[in-house]
């Protein structure tokens, strides 16, 4: 080590171990402790190399401190306390110490210098995620979480093999930084394709909407804060510039808001606009540019805030109501009032609206997007901004808390505002989401670079109000066409779902019957004259061996039951006998 | 008061509606006329109400592809794959 240098993701792991120890009135502060340090930590980082390892041959990096990670490393810690704050009822141990363990992967990959000990981390985060869909406990949750290791396996098998190829080819550099983008040989295209598995690009996205539907209430918010956000940072820290990601997130960005568009869960819906906003980012990593870069983060760092305020309401809804199903929802205005409120301010930001988060940090994606000529991708993502507009701040708040009431009995009857940590959980996410739009020095402070961008330019004004009134215009001529139905959406799930069934399928009527079949021959053929030799050597030795050997022991047996009966075993008996035999013996003896 | 404030918007439909178009064909009116578009980064955002139309149109392109894949057959029942 350089110096002494607290990783924070030992905070969070060496916190979640001792939890269970912790009881009573205590446990609460110190759920919000661990947290609280963890972030209290990153914010006295100051630039430079920590935590540097000699192990065997490499030398292992954990702490690299530069602008680029503090920035993720700020809002991956910040967001760790609201959701714990917004978790903070859930008793259960061993889900804070997944969320916990989960996002100290995060922080790993965010610090880590090495590919080494980014792969470490990156798994760390994968296993651990993987618990919050478990404990959901519901119906679908044990094989949900399944289809979920099982895709970030894949991934992490890409990003293992291409960083072992970049091993063997530079001679043995273990170090993580930006790639010879245009150039890419076999193992930059492994590990952009490890990353952009975790980054949810199409076609390797379904595990984000699947997964983040079936989380936990709390999980769900922790999940969708963290995978996408961490890829966001490993691309833009390893594949700034590379072009390709920009046509794979404008389809990232178009098709996860048509898709949004015919969702009935709302959770889901929000896991398909997560796709979406994630979509910008990965133009903005593609674009590569200074003010890209930035806005790629800037976005992150929204995104982060906004969309695990999104999953706080629709959580709420789940936790209170039961469901997020809009089909089974609808008028809950009455009864979950403040709910709607952040989950409108979190709809509004992801929407892109003056003064809400999301205007002034997508915009600086699609500003790049025009100034470096990429004109279909800055028009295409302004498009897919009226999408999300759309869905998060008209189709959402519509369908869910005004509308037709299709609610049970049941669900309107236990639907009210949640539990004050849930609520106080997204009062800070609600005020940060303000914060970010109307003060633009706090986020444009911490970004890498340094970037002249005013997002509240008349012009920029005008063009997203039109944008969005008109979108809103569409809606209300349209609503009808966008009302939801109790269906679900086929996806490229659908592929590995039956992938999976058809193997199972192979395995259980073609191999089985296979193995049926040998069997039955081995029978037949096998065992079948086996048992006869087998039964004729048994006869043989039964009959002939046994015959001879058991006919003498059966003639001594014979000859000996004959002669037992002569002996009585009685000692007077046998003196009898014997006196007797040499009497007689004497007398024909004299007399003969 | 939330409850009250959205109750009182709802109770007063006709003029929640009339304040929407109003600010709408404001917004469109003050953007495609009073705004100085040199900004602009295409000759075209240069032609009065473009974003407007890009909005709507935007919207409606958006709505008929995912209706489009409902046709398709991509909405299904909730149970496909519970069989």
């Amino acid at each position: 080590m350089t110096n002494f240098w607290l990783h924070p993701a030992l905070i969070l792991i060496i916190g979640g171990l001792v939890l269970p120890l912790i009881k009573g009135p205590l446990r609460k502060f110190y759920l919000l402790g661990v947290p609280l340090v963890t972030f209290l930590t990153v914010l006295g980082m100051s630039k430079g190399t920590y935590g540097v390892v000699q192990f065997i041959d490499w030398q292992l990096t954990f702490g690299r401190v530069d602008s680029l990670s503090l920035i993720f490393g700020y809002i991956m810690s910040l967001m760790c306390i609201i959701g714990t704050l917004f978790g903070l009822h859930v008793k259960e141990d061993v889900e804070h110490i997944a969320a916990w363990f989960y996002v100290a992967g995060s922080l790993g990959v965010i610090f880590c210098g090495d590919y080494l000990v980014l792969f470490l981390f990156w798994e760390l985060m994968a296993f651990a995620s993987v618990f919050l869909v478990w404990f959901r406990r519901g119906p679908k949750s044990i094989a949900t979480g399944y289809r979920y290791i099982l895709i970030h396996t894949l991934g992490g098998l890409f990003l293992l093999a291409g960083f072992v190829l970049r091993y063997q080819i530079t001679g043995g550099d273990l170090s993580f930084g930006l790639m010879d983008v245009h150039h890419p040989d076999l193992a930059t295209w492994l590990i952009l394709l490890g990353f952009i598995v975790n980054a949810a690009a199409i076609p390797f996205h379904s595990w984000l909407p699947d997964a983040y539907a079936e989380a936990s209430v709390t999980g769900a918010v922790f999940m969708c804060a963290f995978t996408t956000k961490t890829a966001i940072y490993v691309l833009a820290r390893g594949f700034a510039g590379m072009e390709i990601l920009i046509p794979i997130g404008v389809v990232m960005a178009l098709y996860g808001v048509i898709y949004g568009l015919i969702e009935n869960d709302a959770r889901r819906l929000f896991a398909w606009d997560t796709v979406s906003q994630v979509g910008y980012m990965v133009v903005g990593v593609g674009i590569g540019s200074k003010l890209a870069i930035n806005g790629a983060c800037a976005h992150a760092f929204a995104h982060i805030l906004y969309n695990g305020l999104l999953f706080m309401g629709t959580g709420s809804v789940l936790y209170m109501a039961g469901t997020t199903k809009m089909t089974e929802l609808g008028g809950l205005y009455k009864k979950m009032p403040r709910t709607f409120v952040y989950t409108l301010i979190g709809g509004l930001s992801i929407a892109g609206l003056p003064l809400f988060s999301g205007f002034v940090s997508k915009s600086m994606i699609i500003a790049a997007g025009f100034e470096h000529h990429h004109l279909f991708a800055a028009f295409a993502l302004t498009l897919a901004s009226a999408g999300t507009f759309l869905l998060a701040g008209i189709k959402v708040p519509y369908f869910i808390w005004f509308g037709q009431n299709n609610c049970s009995k049941e669900t309107w009857e236990k639907a009210a505002d949640p539990p004050w940590n849930m609520q106080a959980a997204m009062a800070v996410a609600s005020f940060f989401c303000i914060f970010i739009g109307c003060y633009t020095a706090y986020l444009y402070d911490m970004l890498p670079f340094q970037v002249d961008f005013h997002p509240y330019s008349a012009y920029h004004l005008a063009e997203t109000l039109q944008l969005v009134a008109f979108a809103g215009v569409a809606f209300y001529l349209l609503r009808k066409l966008l009302k939801p139905t109790p269906t679900i959406s086929l996806d490229m799930d659908w592929f590995y779902r039956m992938f999976g069934r058809g193997f199972l399928w192979v395995d259980t009527k073609i191999f089985q019957f296979i193995d049926n079949c040998v069997a039955e021959i081995y029978r037949y053929l096998g065992l079948f004259p086996l048992m006869k030799i087998a039964q004729f050597w048994s006869w043989f030795d039964w009959n002939a061996i046994d015959g001879v050997v058991d006919g003498l022991a059966r003639s001594v047996k014979a000859l000996g039951g004959k002669v037992r009966v002569l002996q009585s075993g009685h000692m007077q008996y046998n003196i009898f006998v014997a006196a007797s035999l040499a009497a007689a013996a004497i007398v024909i003896f004299m007399f003969v | 008061m939330i409850v009250s404030i959205i109750e009182s918007l709802r109770d007063n439909m006709k003029r929640t509606i009339g304040i929407c178009v109003a600010v709408i064909v404001l917004v469109a009116l003050w953007g495609s006329f009073m705004v100085d578009t040199h900004h602009a980064h295409t000759a075209a955002e240069k032609v009065p109400f473009f974003w407007a139309f890009f909005g709507l149109a935007g919207a409606i392109v958006l709505i008929a592809l995912a209706r489009f894949l409902g046709f398709l057959g991509i909405m299904t029942r909730e149970d496909y794959y519970d069989d």
